[in-house]
């Protein structure tokens, strides 16, 4: 979850990013930085998603648990 | 009997490139360049039959590529006549996260590397001095904005410049042009297009629809024929009329 936390607070220009937080309620939440942050997934795990794919996701820790049953399902 | 040169094809393992190498496959001995061998085998196997050679080797690595070059046409014992650039890669990010290393990576395969190998084709010691016509795969996005995109066009911008430099420079030996493509239904754009509200709205932007690979083969091969030998120094557009379409849309 490491590198994740720390390419948010790029994307989001953020201090900090706690696992409770609402992705929505960031500033910089935007189609833009859901695009970068998607990028980011697939290069760092190979799971591929869209946009359309994290509108159910609410918080941070939502998302990670998602890209983990993504990477779980891939290499089954 | 006129021995017949080879046709390169860069970003030939998929796509456009793939689509095109097989096509020339048809009348002309081709290169087929990738980076990954599996895809190369595939691309090799739907061509007809002929001497056609694979040039496996990733244009990321810049400064690898004219020896690789060089090694691949002496050990064949060919030459290059026609190369086109199809390899291009696209990383879509807001400007703000731009990085020096995805800067340099998206010039490298898309810009620096056609001139990399162009002007290793020009050395009459490598080539024999047999190149006759080069051909840039460009974009409608090399000559207008589209967010997020920022690096892709312009990449796309220089390979358009440098395209208009080198047909002065190499005439009348030499015929240089691009070719600025629409949103063509390949593996580059499909992941774009799956999403039913994008593809939704390609529809409407494009007065003839979204591209087919056969169809963007079809103008490349008039600009690498003797039918295009008055043409050079142009980007011609093939784009269902994308960029025409300036009225409101409803």
């Amino acid at each position: 979850m490491a590198p994740l936390i720390a390419q948010m607070k790029e994307i989001f220009e953020l201090e900090q990013i706690a696992e409770s937080d609402v992705l929505r309620d960031y500033d910089l939440w935007d189609s833009l930085s859901v695009i970068s942050l998607l990028a980011f997934i697939d290069s760092e795990w190979g799971v591929t998603l869209d946009a359309e794919d994290i509108t159910e996701v609410n918080t941070v820790g939502d998302l990670w648990k998602f890209i983990e049953t993504h990477i779980a399902n891939r290499t089954q | 009997m006129t021995v017949l040169g080879h046709v390169l094809v860069t970003g030939s393992s998929s796509g456009i490139g793939m689509a095109l190498a097989q096509q020339i496959s048809r009348h002309q001995p081709v290169i087929l360049h990738g980076r990954d061998s599996t895809r190369l085998k595939i691309a090799l196997d739907g061509c007809v039959s002929g001497p056609h050679v694979v040039w496996q080797h990733d244009l990321l690595c810049l400064h690898g590529t004219r020896d690789s070059l060089k090694t691949l046409l002496s050990e064949n014992g060919i030459f290059i006549d026609k190369f086109v650039h199809c390899a291009a890669q696209t990383s879509v990010s807001a400007s703000r996260l731009i990085t020096s290393n995805s800067m340099v990576e998206t010039m490298s395969v898309n810009f620096f590397s056609a001139l990399d190998i162009t002007s290793c084709l020009l050395s009459k010691r490598i080539n024999q001095n047999a190149l006759t016509n080069i051909l840039f795969l460009s974009s409608i996005w090399g000559q207008f904005g589209q967010k997020g995109h920022t690096m892709y066009c312009a990449s796309k911008g220089a390979l358009e410049s440098a395209m208009r430099s080198l047909a002065v420079e190499l005439a009348p030996k030499v015929r240089v042009n691009c070719l600025a493509l629409g949103a063509v239904d390949s593996p580059m754009a499909s992941r774009a297009l799956s999403n039913p509200e994008i593809k939704k709205k390609v529809t409407v932007d494009y007065p003839l629809g979204i591209g087919s690979i056969e169809q963007a083969v079809e103008v490349c091969m008039f600009l690498l024929s003797q039918t295009s030998s008055w043409i050079t120094g142009q980007v011609l557009t093939a784009d269902g009329g994308r960029t025409a379409h300036m009225s409101n849309k409803f």
